[in-house]
């Protein structure tokens, strides 16, 4: 029982190894997964070189970029964007998102003709209407209006338009009848505006109601409510209109303090566009601010520190100016980087179009340059950034066959991706876990245990898939069933079979001296079976049978009953009969201590072949006995 | 009439005296073993033989083994032609050997069926 257990501990020793190690390995997988350190190799040179690698090839995370604290670096400037799973997330969608071309090249154009109008009031080249000089401002600000009606624009040039006409509300020019009813106008024709193209819209509605309200006469069902107000959206915009008239009617006069607030409340949201990056919105309420506030007023006085906060980096004294310089500069880095995607795309580097694409995606989220990537070329890189992200988690628990295959899709793909690099350090780190495992093997062979442990856990920690790995743990928790077999095949002296099958005994048999002595022994008597099988077989093709007998007979004693042995003497005895049948006379006859009658018979069997080493010593052998036997026998006189 | 039967009568006799000296010769060449050696019953069943005592004719082969105060162990071959026989030639024993020469040997099977000579005579 004892040596049953001192058999299985080294086997349930190992079992134990294989089988926790996994999870451990697992565990700490999972625990790195979200960062970019090579992880589970234990400072090994094969897996640490292929993280290195993938790393390098499949983060598409450039440097600007910090998705674990969620933050865009830009000259200088940082940009909180959430974390990095909403990073990812967001491009994503983005990638997923179709192209709306036609409504956001109105919306580009709806910006760019307010810009436009706004210069107008800086250029000394363009004349300015002496009589009217705030047209073409209040042209760009009913403007605002419809470019807030995309859904591109987010109701940001609503948030704008509400601003500017605060800061007109409050100030003195207000108070000229001219502007005054000018503003007015413009207001009620955006109202009026609104209330037409709701009026269109009820029509329509109504059109269709009129239809379904038959259908559901026809059916017998009551007609639905208009909505949940009670009113139709023609009626709430006229309510609309009516209270933004009654509001203007009930401003107060405190001009002077309102209008600070509301330059403060301008100079913020112009931080709070860049800090979100609206870069056009930026640029667009930076306009208006030059137009409406003088030169002296350019500074950040008010609340400048804690402007100063959202934009840590920025080292000079905040001002309109400085503000509208830094979005202008966004604006042509995003339209440069995706000129640069467009570039890499065309070339077929997709793997440096999509790293850009990625940068310029969280600079100019909202920019149009971003917005209107075309959507088949978006298609691809989403597959692409995909198949990458994929890759990077089969790196992660080290499946290398199946990244073997993703990563000759990838390189299908992509021009610019380094298969030939990758393949070859996926063949690094499987060739590593193999040569392991073989060194484990050897450990078991020389019965040291926990080098084998130590080996085969290196192994695994190198490729967790590893199939060879696999078959090492079988053969030794099968090894068990095979002690059994073999002490049976020992008993029985059956070496042949201990020899065929001695691949399973040496993994089971390990570190059990006895029974790996007992193996040695076995195999060395098969081996020398077939070697003296071997040469027997070369003096019979020789005709020489009597030789050919001779060697087989020298190796009787150690051959016992090996079946190829037997097979092999059967093959010569025929041709030598009365030899051999002499010979085994003579053995019979010296067993049982006849030595005249044997030694007769090994003088018959000389008398066939003279040569034969085997009567010599038979001869020699029963002389000398004949002799020993004649010491005891007092002869009659 | 004498002459006539006198020399049948002595030819008779001569030959009954010839034939008795012939005898007498062999009685005294074989004197206590007078039975041929069976060998080939012997070479089947060798223990069946001890005990008895018989005379071979046989010529010298070879010396297979010697011990100074024992003996000898001679393999000869049988004038019968079935084998090589050893023999046992203990070191009292009177005569030289000489190989290939033929002589008859007195023996006696003992136990375990070695073959014990007693005496030799050259033929």
């Amino acid at each position: 029982m004892i040596t049953t257990l001192r058999i299985f501990l080294p086997i349930v020793k190992i079992a134990s190894v294989l089988l926790v190690t996994p999870f451990v390995l697992v565990a700490q997988n999972a625990a790195d997964g979200s960062s970019n350190q090579p992880t589970g190799s234990g400072g090994s040179y094969e897996s640490g070189t292929l993280l290195n690698l993938v790393d390098r090839v499949f983060n598409v995370d450039s440097d600007s970029l910090d998705p674990e604290e969620g933050v865009l670096n830009w000259k200088g400037r940082s940009f909180q964007l959430g974390q990095g799973r909403m990073m990812r997330a967001r491009f994503v969608r983005y990638l997923n998102t179709p192209v709306e071309t036609m409504d956001s090249r109105l919306y580009l154009s709806l910006l760019e003709q307010i810009r436009s109008r706004l210069s107008v009031l800086t250029r000394a080249s363009e004349s300015v209407d002496e009589d009217d000089p705030w047209r073409p401002v209040i042209s760009a600000w009913k403007l605002l209006f419809q470019a807030g009606d995309y859904d591109v624009d987010g109701g940001n040039s609503e948030v704008i338009a509400n601003l500017v006409y605060d800061n007109w509300r409050d100030r003195e020019m207000f108070q000229d009848r001219v502007f005054q009813e000018d503003l007015e106008a413009a207001e009620r024709d955006r109202l009026e505006d609104s209330v037409v193209v709701e009026t269109r819209r009820e029509e329509q509605r109504r059109v269709s109601d009129s239809r379904d309200l038959a259908n559901l006469n026809e059916q017998g069902i009551a007609a639905p409510s208009l909505d949940g107000t009670g009113l139709t959206p023609l009626g709430q915009a006229l309510r609309r209109l009516t209270e933004q008239e009654a509001q203007l009617a009930a401003q107060g006069m405190k001009t002077q303090e309102i209008g600070l607030k509301a330059r403060l409340k301008m100079q913020s949201q112009i931080v709070s566009f860049l800090s979100q990056r609206r870069f056009q919105h930026a640029l667009i309420l930076s306009s208006f601010y030059r137009t409406l506030f003088k030169s002296s007023a350019q500074d950040l006085e008010i609340g400048g520190e804690q402007l100063i906060s959202y934009l840590p980096e920025l080292e000079m004294i905040p001002t309109v100016d400085s503000l509208e310089f830094i979005a202008k500069q966004a604006l042509d880095d995003v339209r440069t980087g995706m000129k640069s995607v467009e570039n890499a795309y065309s070339q077929g580097q997709l793997i440096s179009a999509l790293e850009r694409l990625q940068e310029t995606f969280f600079l100019g989220e909202y920019s149009l340059d971003v917005v209107l990537f075309p959507e088949e070329q978006k298609r691809v890189l989403r597959d692409l950034y995909f198949d990458l992200d994929e890759a990077r988690r089969l790196v992660e628990i080290k499946d290398f066959d199946a990244l073997e295959d993703l990563v000759q899709t990838i390189s299908g793909i992509a021009d610019d991706f380094p298969a030939r690099e990758a393949l070859s350090s996926i063949r690094v780190a499987k060739q590593a876990s193999r040569m392991k495992l073989l060194a484990a093997r050897g450990a078991m062979m020389r019965g040291e245990i926990d080098e084998a442990q130590e080996a085969v856990s290196e192994s695994f920690e190198l490729w967790p898939l590893n199939p060879d790995i696999e078959n090492f743990m079988t053969q030794s928790v099968t090894g068990a069933d095979y002690l059994g077999e073999f002490d049976v095949d020992y008993a029985a002296s059956d070496f042949r079979r201990i020899y065929d099958k001695r691949e399973e005994y040496l993994a089971a048999l390990s570190g059990d001296e006895t029974r790996a002595s007992q193996l040695r022994e076995a195999l060395e008597v098969v081996q020398t079976v077939d070697f003296a099988i071997r040469a027997s077989d070369e003096r019979l093709s020789r005709g020489e049978p009597y030789a050919a007998w001779e060697v087989l007979k020298e190796i009787e004693g150690v051959a016992g009953d090996d079946r190829r042995y037997h097979r092999a003497l059967s093959g010569v005895v025929p041709q030598i009969a009365r030899f051999v049948g002499n010979v085994e006379e003579a053995e019979r006859f010296e067993e049982n201590e006849n030595y005249a009658a044997a030694l007769t018979k090994f003088a018959a069997a000389r008398d066939l072949f003279p040569a034969s080493q085997v009567v010599s010593r038979g001869i020699e052998r029963l002389a000398t006995q004949m002799l020993e036997q004649a010491r005891r026998i007092e002869p009659e006189a | 009439m004498k002459s006539t039967f006198l020399y049948p009568i002595l030819f008779a006799l001569l030959l009954i005296i010839g034939f008795a000296g012939f005898q007498w010769f062999q009685f005294r060449e074989t004197s206590g073993y007078p039975e041929v050696f069976p060998v080939e019953s012997f070479m089947q069943e060798p223990l069946q033989y001890a005990g008895n005592r018989y005379h071979l004719n046989a010529s010298v082969e070879n010396i297979l083994a010697s011990e100074d105060d024992l003996g000898r162990i001679v393999l000869v071959s049988s004038d019968e032609g079935f084998a090589s026989l050893p023999l046992f030639l203990p070191s009292n024993l009177v005569g030289n050997l000489a190989f290939q020469q033929k002589y008859r040997f007195k023996l006696s099977v003992e136990s375990g069926g070695l073959l014990y000579v007693h005496g030799m005579d050259k033929i």
